[in-house]
């Protein structure tokens, strides 16, 4: 830092301890010269911070996005369904033990241990998913709820959204939904025999800024295949979805 | 900014820096689809060897480091040839905006890629992502007086595009 300008730079650039910083602002104080190319250096930053800063409000490609994604994180609760079924014989409606529930979406899926934290929801799913005879998983509660009613346009409530509603190729109907919070979750759920069975669950992306996106957008990509493999057709526009809604989401 | 929650795993904190890295990236290459490659490339690096990403340290840093020597002995080689980004590329950066500050910030661009690489290194580091000298020279691999003598370079190259702003305050 011998040069002048070295020392003008290394103070706009905040490198100057407390005593040398204090010393080259006695010498400003005095001297209109150094003023000038301190003010030039803080422009060239400020032109700087123009010309660059509006990348950071850009949208991030999706390509970044997915380089960063886990692998594979959808849980396939088909799966999980033949292993409960194989191994217990049927039993009544009841709530599961969402411990024992939560290991077995993690085993049966083969995930990593980095899944079970993430895939314990924000809120207590005793409440909203239980078994039925033969295994299935079905939405109860506050999710059966959603399900019935939620159109995709509607906000989260409680921080569960309703996002996709598709027909599927065998003549049901099937949403996708996302339940915001410390674990962000999604998942697919179809109709069949007047309940909601979930197909898949898995971690979903949180929403960046805190800000709510559109459950579609928020959806693993690993979902969204199987959504997409299920379909039959576009997904519902707003008009189908309150069509269906309204013959009970039966076909 | 620089340094990850505790709670976030790194693959979360570099997901967190992308708009940094982006920005960054637009300084050392020349064009918006260079620069996304250049992230691309040094993300998918960064995966591979998170295990030698030491906790404590600057994660910033760190992915600066692995973007720097990615630009170097892969994404360069293929990156477009030209000299000066067209100004298309520039406006599409920009976006509409009234027409002093794009010009301003076209001219600021333009400066920028006409600096000789180590230079808009120094100056991408620095002026614009706002690392200390030391972390800097160290991303880089210079000693400081090498990284002070390339930031003086560039700011008398940048300055004389600028003007001088004195005139009217």
């Amino acid at each position: 830092m011998n040069t002048a300008g070295e020392r003008v730079a290394a103070y706009v650039d905040g490198e100057l301890d407390a005593a040398a910083r204090a010393a080259f602002e006695a010498e400003l104080a005095a001297d209109a010269a150094l003023r000038e190319a301190v003010q030039r250096e803080r422009a060239l930053r400020a032109a700087l911070a123009d010309a660059y800063d509006p990348v950071l409000d850009e949208p991030v490609p999706p390509a970044l996005q997915a380089a960063l994604q886990p692998a594979a994180p959808l849980v396939d609760l088909a799966a999980v369904r033949a292993a409960r079924a194989a191994r217990a014989a049927p039993r009544a409606w009841r709530a599961p033990q969402w411990g024992a529930l939560a290991a077995c979406l993690v085993l049966g899926a083969g995930l990593g241990l980095w899944a079970g934290p993430r895939l314990g929801l924000s809120v207590d799913p005793a409440g909203w998913i239980a078994t039925a005879p033969g295994g299935a998983l079905v939405a109860r509660g506050r999710l059966d709820r959603a399900l019935d009613e939620a159109l995709a346009a509607d906000a989260p409530v409680g921080g569960l959204a309703v996002g996709v509603s598709i027909a599927t190729r065998d003549g049901r109907y099937c949403r996708s939904f996302v339940l915001d919070g410390a674990a962000p979750t999604a998942g697919l759920a179809c109709r069949r025999d007047g309940v909601w069975q979930l197909q898949a669950l898995a971690p979903a992306e949180a929403a960046a800024g805190g800000a709510y996106r559109p459950a579609a957008s928020a959806l693993p990509p690993a979902l969204l295949q199987q959504l997409d493999a299920l379909r039959d057709g576009d997904a519902l526009d707003a008009a189908g979805e309150r069509a269906a809604r309204a013959r009970g989401w039966r076909r | 900014m620089s340094t990850p929650e505790p709670s976030t795993s790194p693959r979360e904190a570099i997901a967190a820096l992308l708009p940094r890295l982006r920005r960054f990236a637009r300084t050392v290459t020349r064009h918006r689809e260079d620069a996304d490659d250049l992230v691309q490339v040094a993300v998918e690096r960064a995966l591979r060897r998170l295990d030698q990403w030491q906790a404590g340290t600057r994660l910033d840093s760190w992915m600066f480091r692995i973007m720097q020597n990615a630009w170097i002995d892969e994404v360069r080689a293929r990156s477009r040839r030209d000299e000066v980004p067209a100004d298309e590329t520039l406006a599409e950066t920009i976006g509409v905006d009234d027409t002093g500050r794009h010009v301003a910030r076209l001219a600021v661009q333009t400066a920028m890629a006409r600096l000789p690489e180590e230079q808009r290194l120094a100056v991408g580091l620095v002026l614009v992502e706002g690392l200390p000298y030391k972390e800097a020279a160290e991303v880089l691999g210079i000693p400081i007086g090498t990284l002070t003598s390339r930031l003086a370079r560039a700011r008398e190259a940048l300055q004389a595009v600028l003007g001088d702003p004195g005139v009217d305050r």
